[in-house]
Order: C-alpha cells, then sequence, then structure tokens
C-alpha cells in the first residue's frame, strides 16, 4: 500500500493544528507518565516544539510525536538507570485522573497487566492509542513484522488468559 | 505535514479487524474515541500558540553552522597538520643525504686505503701518511714517531687473531698514558 504523498506547509492551518493538537496533547501526557516521566506536560509540549521546529516535515507527525515523548521521557529517566523501564512498571505509582482512566476499565488493566512489558507495550500502542502498525513500528523503531509478531503473541497470550480463567464471555 | 496519517488512514482490513478481536479480548468498547474530533478548549489554544511561538523564536535564535563555517574552524588543523608533515619530508630528505655523503665519504676512504695498499707487499710497513689524503697529525702530537699502516698479518695482535676476511688496513696508534682529548687525529681527503 503506497502512502499518500504529505503536505510540505507545516501547520498551516491554525485551525486544523489546534484540534490536532487538544487530541493528541492529553494523550502525550499521560503516555509520557506512563513511561514515570517527572514533569510529562513539559516532555509533551517538548515534542510539539521538536517537531514545529523541524526543517523537513516528517510523514507521520503522529507516531514522531509519541516516538519523541517516549525518548525524552526515557532520557528524562536515565540518571535512575531505569532505562529498560516500560510501560508496566510505571503504570501504577503517582497515576492521577486522566483519560486514560476513562479509556480503560480496571479488568482490562488487569488483563494488561498480565502480559510481559514487551507485548503490553506495542499492544497499548496498536489498541488504546489506536495507532496503525507501521507508526508503532516507527514509535518502537523496531520492523513493521516485529510489531505483528508482537502483536499476535499478545493476543494468544490473552486467550489463554481468558480460556484459564474462564472468561470467553467477554467474546460473547 | 499533514495531521491526516496515511499510514493509520490507509490502515489494512486485517489490521482493523485483528485491533477489533483484541478490543473484544480485552473487554473494551468496539469503537474507539477519535482522536480528531476533540473541542479544543481556550486553554489548550492557548497553549498550542505559544508552543508554535517557541518553534518559531528557536528556529530564528538557532545557531545553524554552515559548511563554510565548519571548513574555516577546520582550516587551522589542517594547516598545522600540514605544515608539520612537509618539515618532516624536509628532514627525511635532508637525513637522506647526509647518510649518502656519509656512505660516499667512508667508500672513498676504502679506495685510498686500498689503492695505498696495493703496492706493498703484506706484513710490510707502509708511511703512514698518503699523499694524496692530506693527513695531518694534530699538534701535540707532532714529536711522536710517524704513524705507520700495517697491511695483512703484521697488524696488532688481536686484529690476528679475527678471522681473516681479504685484506685489511689496520693503524696502529700508540696508546696514550694519560687520556687526553686534544690526542687526535685528524685525516682529510681532498
Amino acid at each position: 500500500m503506497e502512502p499518500l504523498k504529505t503536505q510540505t506547509i507545516p501547520f498551516g492551518d491554525s485551525h486544523e493544528f489546534h484540534d490536532i493538537f487538544a487530541a493528541l496533547y492529553p494523550r502525550l501526557v499521560s503516555y509520557a507518565r506512563r513511561y514515570g516521566a517527572t514533569y510529562p506536560e513539559d516532555i509533551a509540549q517538548e515534542a510539539f516544539v521538536i517537531l514545529m521546529q523541524r526543517d523537513s516535515p516528517v510523514d507521520h507527525p503522529t507516531a514522531y510525536l509519541y516516538g519523541t515523548v517516549r525518548t525524552l521521557s526515557l532520557t528524562e529517566r536515565r540518571p535512575l538507570k531505569n532505562q529498560s523501564i516500560s510501560l508496566e512498571a510505571v503504570v501504577e505509582p503517582g497515576k492521577g485522573p486522566d483519560a486514560d482512566d476513562d479509556l480503560l476499565s480496571q479488568e482490562v488493566r488487569e488483563r494488561m497487566k498480565a502480559l510481559s512489558p514487551t507485548f503490553r507495550e506495542t499492544l497499548w500502542l496498536f489498541v488504546v492509542e489506536d495507532l496503525s502498525i507501521r507508526q508503532i513500528a516507527e514509535i518502537l523503531d523496531i520492523p513493521e513484522a516485529t510489531v505483528k509478531t508482537r502483536i499476535h503473541r499478545a493476543k494468544a497470550h490473552l486467550r489463554n488468559q481468558l480460556n484459564s480463567s474462564g472468561g470467553l464471555h467477554v467474546l460473547a | 505535514m499533514s495531521w491526516h496519517d496515511p499510514a493509520r488512514s490507509l490502515e489494512p482490513e486485517s489490521d482493523s479487524i485483528l485491533r477489533d478481536e483484541l478490543r473484544g479480548l480485552l473487554g473494551m468498547p468496539a469503537q474507539p474515541a477519535n482522536y480528531f474530533e476533540s473541542e479544543p478548549s481556550p486553554e489548550l489554544i492557548r497553549l498550542a500558540d505559544d508552543l508554535r511561538r517557541e518553534a518559531r523564536r528557536r528556529n530564528h535564535t538557532a545557531r545553524r553552522r554552515s559548511t563554510w563555517m565548519l571548513i574555516a574552524a577546520a582550516l587551522p588543523f589542517a594547516l598545522a597538520v600540514g605544515g608539520v608533515g612537509a618539515w618532516g619530508i624536509r628532514q627525511e630528505h635532508r637525513a637522506d643525504q647526509l647518510a649518502a655523503a656519509v656512505t660516499q665519504q667512508a667508500s672513498q676512504i676504502q679506495q685510498l686505503a686500498a689503492a695505498q695498499a696495493h703496492p706493498a707487499p703484506a706484513g710490510q710497513a707502509v708511511e703512514a701518511v698518503p699523499p694524496g689524503a692530506g693527513a695531518r697529525i694534530g699538534r701535540g702530537r707532532s714529536a711522536q714517531p710517524p704513524q705507520t699502516f700495517l697491511v695483512g698479518s703484521a697488524a696488532h695482535p688481536k686484529a690476528m687473531a679475527k678471522p681473516a676476511k681479504g685484506m685489511e688496513l689496520v693503524i696502529a696508534v700508540p696508546r696514550a698514558a694519560t687520556p687526553d682529548p686534544g690526542n687526535t687525529q685528524t685525516v682529510k681527503s681532498e
């Protein structure tokens, strides 16, 4: 599938930018918070500034923003030597009321917790953040095939989890 | 830069089906919240405009290093490296010249000595100063007996102990009783 040719005028339409910013900013703040960022709002804002500061436009601005937030959040945690930390370790502590609480029920969060960190991160981006496989590959800097493999394995884990707990009623 | 991401809008149907299936497994609602249908609040609009201004400000104030500036910065280092290299090459050339001159001088001396040794039979004492060599005995040794060249087996006893490799020219110099810095002999070839 050939991607559409992107426009070369960055943020030409102010109204469009306001809409996109209003939709993405809370999610990016939440995403940074999940990586344990101390100042998730600053990181989300910095990601927007970095994107707008670019001379050349990017193909996938949403993926670029998510990737920048992820990198900045991990960089902020670097002095703590927790580079390998991922969504799973920082979901709960210090989590305030935000969009994720509205999106995810306690049951969903428990099921996500049962997954391995690698699968959970990919699954989160695919299902909760509603990003495409190509975008996830760009954010995590891994091949698309790897993203697909992780998603399918996560799906198998979820199926096993439901079978063992007798929770197949969810599918019905 | 378009915000309508083609990677998302042109997603294969199989991926959409997979996403819906995973939503079902997780117990999430089938229809996701649409990103692009949020109504921006005045605070978010202000924040967005501030960030846009900040990006423009950074674009204007960011120092851009052009190519010629990098070249200008690297020029002193390049000149220093080039200068040291040229000096080294010159020194090497000079050392080669000196080595060649020393080798030539040594061969001339050997030829001279051989020319002097040939007419005299082996073991016979030869007059010390060859006429063409311009040998000059130092001032402090003018009273000493004339030096002799001993050819072949008549040389010093230590030299005789060594295996003879062809014809050798041995200059017997009487050892001084005390070390005398002026006790030198200069041979100059013309």
